[in-house]
């Protein structure tokens, strides 16, 4: 780096504080709306994927073939023969915490006078506590193994449950028959999230055996790993075992258990990096235009220093640095203003009415939080000073071919 | 002030790069400006013409069914008959009165049976009333006769049944007892609603009334009215000839949750707007800027031949306004274009719209197009000009207040 065109580059920088101010405002919101943008869309997601996972799907979830074909009727008749079995081949997985059995199927719940269609999902609680953060708080005494039933806080206020009740449990065995029974509340479930609370409902899974008429058999096994980043990982792990000794079977990762969140974030992605791309061109436009302007101006001083001995390439760093140096800056400040609103953001987040939440069949809170990631901040600031480079190049480029004598023919004024 | 114009005019076409970085910023302000707002009003039509309409701008029901709404419990019922009907067409500004059943049953077929959302409809005035629905059909017909059923595709496909087949619905009926109605299913519906195509049947009052025990009886009353807006007053009136132990809940405290993300929309119109707005007007007064102090000179020769500070101000100003204007048509003719063509082919959000099934939302159309409304456009407009004339006012404050002496002095 020569000191002398960084020295020349910084002082014509701060020679015209007005203009440069304004070309450095002009990145920094850019830099505002890339971190507080990203930052709330990141967090959003982050929180409805966290929540769904932690929640109702797990890291990975295996299920005998051809049954999420038909998952919209939650078919009893594709299941999984031994899960027992199942669960022991991928223990081995990588990143491997617990995993569980579980039957689910539609059904009705009743009081006799209120009826409602739910969810009915047969699970080992023990061993789903340990996979999904769903039961922590309950209101009760908890499943044990037999008639016994929790439901969602939500549902319990819709019937007018205390959490003791006697309810009736109608529903249709794997052969198709009818079958009801009475089932005791044992407990109410609160997890903030009300659509799941007013459909599913949890009965102990040696009940569901025998209420479903399953005979050892699943519906789906839910698993649960250490964290996200060993789902990549153990799914190949867990769909190798099953090729091999369960090929009847097959797993699927949370991405392919919701891909409607996965199209969300992709359109949310997308929208706000176009959004970004249109602020960036006019953030680049702006610079460019600032720069010819100030090329032309100073097309006399270009001449003297050419006239001095300064090559082609030294009279097109300096204009290059100067973009550069007011990318810089206007980065600098962007941080300064956005750092106030990303630490609220990230603290206390935005309020959403619980109203809209409830219209959504995935968990969201109702403070949208925003992610802060290094990642987030570099790439602010990277691709705003990319952007003032290149504003800078094309009038560098005009700089640098100036001739010196029509240069200095205009004069100094 | 047409010799004002005319030195504006003047300047602008001397300073083409100045003129033209001011059109470009101003062009993709408001084309930008244009495209989200199209968008924002393409949704918000969506919600309060589609939705609304489907889910009905006032809903009547019996007031203990509403109170447990969540149950769909027929025994609490309202009568209805075309005493019914008339007294509520009468009431200035409805348009449609839509009775219904809605209640959930088992329809089964040879082999496959499903749990299903049955809606019951009245088949006086089905084609005035039923029109969107009677759009999607893709195989066969809309419900005409009192045995007709219609399914949404993939519950067909569920069942394995084709045209003409038999369905039965299977239902508990008031008195608690089960009971089953038979019906030929005529038609098969896509919805773009993930809830309906795979739930959804569709069948006469008729056979439901039959089925549930409700002869004459129906769950809910939907009327539609001119102006959804009016919907709590109209209401009110409609409460007045209602009978005792009934209520008409207007859309705003039935669907609740609706105003609150219309208000987010506005919300998140105005701050894209300011976004926009903001960075185009740094844009704008630098290039203004920039372009003032250029031109000092020829403001201390105007101002010593006499020229005032506020014909320097209002110059100025003009070149600004001349220049908000072109680039704001500039930009809305292409903006029109695409929003118009965005209007015709909207963009399909199925994928995303699974989000929001199970809730009353899930039943909105998953297509969502643009909207040119022509107030926006105004607005738009007004914005797009008013950009440029405020982000001038700086630099035309600078040339104004600077005294002839003072510019002639530097320029020595």
């Amino acid at each position: 780096m020569n000191w002398k065109i960084f020295y020349i580059a910084l002082r014509n920088v701060f020679k015209n504080k007005r203009r440069s101010t304004l070309n450095m405002l002009t990145f920094a919101l850019n830099v505002f709306v890339i971190l507080v943008g990203f930052g709330i869309q990141q967090g959003q997601l982050d929180s409805m994927i966290n929540k769904m996972i932690d929640l109702q799907i797990g890291h990975i979830k295996i299920y005998a073939k051809g049954y999420t074909d038909e998952k919209r009727t939650l078919p009893l008749d594709i299941n999984i023969a031994d899960p027992g079995k199942v669960i022991d081949a991928i223990k081995g997985a990588p990143g491997f915490v617990a995993a569980s059995p579980r039957i689910i199927h539609p059904g009705i719940i009743s009081d006799t006078n209120r009826k409602m269609n739910v969810i009915v999902n047969g699970i080992d609680m023990d061993m789903e506590k340990k996979i999904l953060t769903a039961y922590d708080k309950i209101d009760g005494s908890g499943l044990g193994s037999g008639a016994e039933v929790i439901v969602g806080k939500k549902l319990a206020e819709i019937m007018k449950l205390s959490g003791s009740e006697n309810l009736m449990l109608y529903s249709q065995t794997v052969y198709n028959a009818n079958n009801l029974e009475d089932v005791d509340v044992k407990g109410i479930y609160s997890v903030g999230f009300d659509n799941m609370e007013k459909i599913n409902v949890f009965i102990p899974y040696a009940f569901a055996q025998r209420f479903f008429d399953m005979k050892g058999h699943a519906t789906e096994i839910i698993i649960k790993l250490k964290d996200m980043g060993s789902v990549p990982q153990a799914t190949k792990y867990i769909k190798g075992v099953l090729a091999s000794r369960f090929p009847g079977l097959e797993a699927l990762d949370w991405k392919e258990e919701a891909p409607e969140l996965i199209e969300t974030v992709r359109m949310k992605h997308t929208s706000l990096a176009v959004f970004t791309a249109v602020l960036l061109f006019l953030a680049f436009f702006i610079i460019t235009n600032t720069i010819t302007m100030t090329v032309y101006e100073r097309i006399p001083e270009i001449g003297t220093l050419r006239a001095m001995g300064l090559e082609k390439g030294q009279v097109r760093s300096i204009f290059i640095t100067e973009g550069i140096l007011l990318g810089i800056f206007g980065v600098i400040i962007g941080y300064i203003v956005s750092a106030p609103m990303m630490y609220y953001l990230v603290t206390h987040g935005i309020y959403i009415d619980p109203s809209i939440t409830a219209a959504l069949s995935v968990p969201m809170d109702f403070h949208m939080k925003a992610a802060n990631s290094p990642v987030i901040w570099i790439m602010a600031g990277v691709i705003c000073i990319i952007a003032g480079l290149f504003g800078a190049y094309f009038p560098a480029n005009m700089a640098a071919e100036t001739k010196i004598v029509d240069a200095l023919k205009r004069g100094v004024k | 002030m047409p010799i004002f114009l005319k030195i504006a005019f003047g300047n602008l076409l001397k300073n083409r790069r100045t003129s033209l970085t001011i059109l470009i910023v101003v062009f993709v302000c408001v084309f930008l400006m244009e495209f989200g707002v199209g968008f924002i009003d393409g949704f918000r039509s969506k919600i309060i013409k589609d939705f609304l309409k489907e889910a009905g701008h006032i809903k009547i029901y019996n007031s203990s069914y509403y109170k447990d709404l969540d149950f769909s419990r027929t025994e609490f019922n309202i009568p209805y008959d075309t005493k019914m009907l008339d007294k509520l067409k009468a009431v200035s500004g409805v348009q449609n009165v839509i009775p219904e059943l809605n209640f959930g049953a088992i329809a089964n077929s040879v082999n496959e049976n499903i749990e299903c959302l049955v809606k019951a409809v009245d088949l006086h005035d089905i084609e005035k009333n039923y029109t969107r629905r009677e759009k999607m059909m893709i195989e066969g017909h809309f419900i005409q006769g009192e045995k007709d059923i219609v399914l949404g595709y993939k519950a067909a496909k569920y069942l394995h049944v084709k045209l003409g087949d038999s369905i039965i619905l299977l239902s508990v009926d008031q008195y608690g007892g089960i009971n089953a109605a038979e019906g030929r299913l005529v038609g098969l519906s896509k919805t773009n609603s993930s809830l309906e195509d795979e739930s959804l049947v569709v069948c006469a009052l008729p056979l439901a009334q039959k089925l549930l025990a409700l002869e004459g009886k129906v769950t809910e009353i939907t009327v539609n009215i001119e102006d959804p807006m009016e919907a709590p007053i109209k209401a009110g009136v409609i409460q007045k000839i209602l009978p005792t132990g009934t209520i008409a809940v207007p859309w705003q405290v039935g669907q609740a949750f609706i105003v609150s993300y219309l208000k987010i929309l506005d919300v998140v119109v105005v701050i894209l707007s300011i976004i926009i707005i903001f960075a185009a007007s740094l844009g704008i007064l630098n290039s203004f800027l920039m372009n003032i102090l250029n031109r000092m000179q020829e403001f201390g020769v105007l101002r010593a031949m006499g020229v005032g500070k506020g014909q320097i101000f209002g110059m100025i100003l003009t070149e600004s306004f001349m220049l908000g204007v072109i680039g704001t048509i500039a930009g809305l003719i292409p903006g029109t274009l695409v929003v118009k063509y965005l209007e015709a082919n909207p963009f399909n959000y199925q994928n995303i719209m699974k989000l929001m099934e199970g809730s009353t939302m899930g039943a909105i159309d998953a297509s969502i197009g643009f909207l040119l409304i022509p107030a926006s456009l105004v607005v738009i407009l007004f914005t797009g000009v008013l950009i440029s004339v405020v982000a001038s006012l700086y630099p035309a404050v600078l040339a104004a207040v600077k005294k002839p002496s003072e510019i002639m002095r530097v320029l020595e």
